[in-house]
């Protein structure tokens, strides 16, 4: 059996810096882990050479394959995400020394989560899939066609935004640079085949125990009789290709797509195997919805957005629609909130509203990225986002709503979801 | 080593009743029998086969806030040890999770496992009636009825 890397205890042997240990104090009801994994991906990351040396292509999985870039520029030779003790994910943005991340670095040869002098977990990487070692019968290396999450198989069936076409692109998105990159580097597909996705999804579900869910996100896409009909009616066409690998109609998957009509919902509920719904509003006020996403805003509308979220509710049920916010944009400058009770103010009012119609509301925290607009300015404080989580949490605890299909397990890219194990 | 040989003997035994009780963020308590409890290395791991168990949730609080988590061992002679433990790792992915997801599959048909607990040992307290009772009775000479020494 594979041996464990255990150290002593965190406690005893491992240390929070003096700014976690001060915040630690101050929000005792908030799980030390999690509050080390939102300052991960707040502050990003970097691995030290012993550390990627320690990186096995052959075991554990290596970036590149996400459809949103990371903050120093580089797409490959990294490990894509590792795990904390209590199972927490930390999906990982490797960023420029410069920029002060947190370092990840091999200590008595073990992997070790480094803030300054201070030593403070232990840390595991990702393991690899089977099906990345695979091809489909076309020829694509089947990690190009799906990436996995530890317990998620994750699928981008369009990674093109039109959005972009027009130059209405949310301004902290690098989803088309990216792609560019990936392209040119690892010869990515754009658009995948439905017979692609099938066949990997099959060789996927061959290693039992690795997967919980599937989930699929795209670039967005107006075109067809009514906007989005193509969006759709593609998402409709992979859906039932994935299908095909399950005796059940119904499958736990996810689809984080655009805000669709009902009609367009009727469909994909109705013809597909799909059981919860994310439309991402990406910022919970009017104002700066209009000027973050202005494609989002052109195309559908903030109300409409918030409105087809409530009438996707009937259709998935309570919990199984959600939207995920980019927390910390709402404090981007020149529109953005200067303050910072005042955006956690506002974005739990919004949020309160549609949880209270059981629609979940989740974040991630903002990495600011050099493919984006915005991506030069500097996200929140720990502090803030530790409030938000609180926030999100307590209102899903106060409205009884779960979140299954976005956890720690399926997703563990939120840490307010990540509360969602105690609920 | 706080497991020593007799414990370890009867974690392995089929017969020996495996408990394990934890709180919640009320502190209330939950006690309920894993007969996946066994040893490991020289810890103690349990297979958590539901992932909205109330157990699972309080292993999670109790990794979270440092609540205490004890486990209890009764053998058919009545031998029973109360084992004090933290969770030191909550495994749901990787290499450990999918041999123990096999093995669960091979032992109980259709049942999923959702995580594998692993439990280090911090104080173990001989439970056996007669052990305390002697203990008792050496360290607390006042605890005891008269009618018992009357002549
Ligand atoms: S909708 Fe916005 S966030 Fe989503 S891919 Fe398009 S530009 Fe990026």
């Amino acid at each position: 059996m594979t041996s464990l890397l255990l150290q002593d205890k965190s406690t005893n042997k491992y240390s929070p810096t003096d700014e976690l240990n001060t915040l630690i104090h101050k929000y005792p009801q908030f799980p030390y882990f999690v509050m080390l994994k939102t300052d991960i991906q707040r502050r990003g990351i970097y691995y030290t050479q012993a550390a990627l040396e320690k990186a096995d292509p052959t075991i554990h999985q290596m970036a590149g394959t996400h459809i949103f870039g990371t903050r120093d520029g580089i797409l490959t030779h990294r490990p894509e995400a590792f795990m904390l003790r209590d199972g927490t994910s930390v999906l990982t943005t490797p960023t420029p020394l410069e920029q002060n991340p947190y370092i990840v670095d091999l200590r008595n040869d073990k992997l070790t989560l480094v803030d300054g002098q201070n030593e403070l977990e232990e840390i595991e990487y990702w393991t690899k899939p089977d099906f990345y070692n695979q091809k489909t019968k076309s020829g694509i290396p089947m990690n190009l066609i799906a990436s996995a999450r530890p317990q998620r198989i994750y699928i981008m069936p369009n990674r093109y935004c039109f959005f972009w076409s027009n130059k209405q692109n949310c301004l902290f998105c690098d989803i088309v640079n990216n792609l560019q990159k990936q392209k040119k580097e690892l010869h990515m597909p754009t658009r995948l085949d439905p017979d692609d996705v099938e066949e990997t999804v099959k060789e996927a579900l061959k290693q039992n125990g690795r997967f919980t869910a599937i989930c699929l996100t795209s670039g967005s896409d107006y075109n067809g009789n009514n906007a989005f009909d193509r969006e759709t009616d593609y998402y409709i066409e992979i859906l039932k290709a994935i299908g095909k690998n399950f005796k059940t109609k119904k499958f736990p998957s996810q689809l984080i797509a655009t805000a669709f009509n009902s009609e367009q919902l009727g469909r994909l509920y109705e013809q597909t195997g799909i059981l919860s719904y994310t439309p991402d509003i990406e910022v919970l006020n009017e104002r700066l919805f209009n000027w973050l996403c202005p494609g989002k805003a052109h195309w559908v509308g903030y109300k409409e957005w918030k409105k087809r979220l409530k009438d996707a509710v009937p259709i998935f049920g309570r919990g199984y629609v959600n939207t995920c916010i980019v927390a910390g944009i709402e404090l981007a400058q020149p529109y953005g909130f200067k303050d910072e009770d005042e955006a956690l103010k506002n974005v739990l009012t919004e949020a309160e509203d549609l949880i209270s119609s059981g629609v979940n509301v989740v974040f991630t925290v903002w990495a600011p990225r050099p493919g984006s607009v915005i991506g030069n300015q500097k996200n929140a404080s720990l502090e803030y986002y530790i409030r938000l989580a609180l926030g999100l949490h307590n209102l899903r605890k106060k409205y009884g709503l779960r979140l299954d299909h976005d956890d720690y397990r399926r997703c563990g890219n939120h840490p307010d979801s990540d509360l969602a194990r105690i609920l | 080593m706080l497991l020593d040989s007799q414990i370890r003997e009867l974690l392995q035994k089929e017969s020996t009743i495996k408990i394990l009780s934890t709180i919640d963020e009320n502190n209330q308590i939950h006690t309920v029998t894993k007969d996946s409890l066994q040893i490991y290395n020289d810890n103690l791991l349990y297979l958590e086969y539901l992932e909205s168990s109330t157990t699972n949730r309080n292993m999670t609080f109790s990794m979270w806030f440092k609540n205490s988590v004890t486990v209890l061992i009764v053998a058919e002679n009545k031998i029973s040890y109360q084992i004090k433990v933290t969770p030191l790792k909550c495994i749901i992915s990787g290499p450990i999770f999918q041999n123990f997801y096999t093995e669960t599959l091979k032992k109980h048909n259709n049942t999923d496992l959702a995580a594998v607990w692993l439990l280090e040992p911090d104080k173990v307290i001989n439970e056996t009636l007669s052990i305390r009772q002697k203990e008792e009775s050496i360290k607390r000479p006042y605890f005891k009825h008269l009618d018992r020494l009357a002549l």
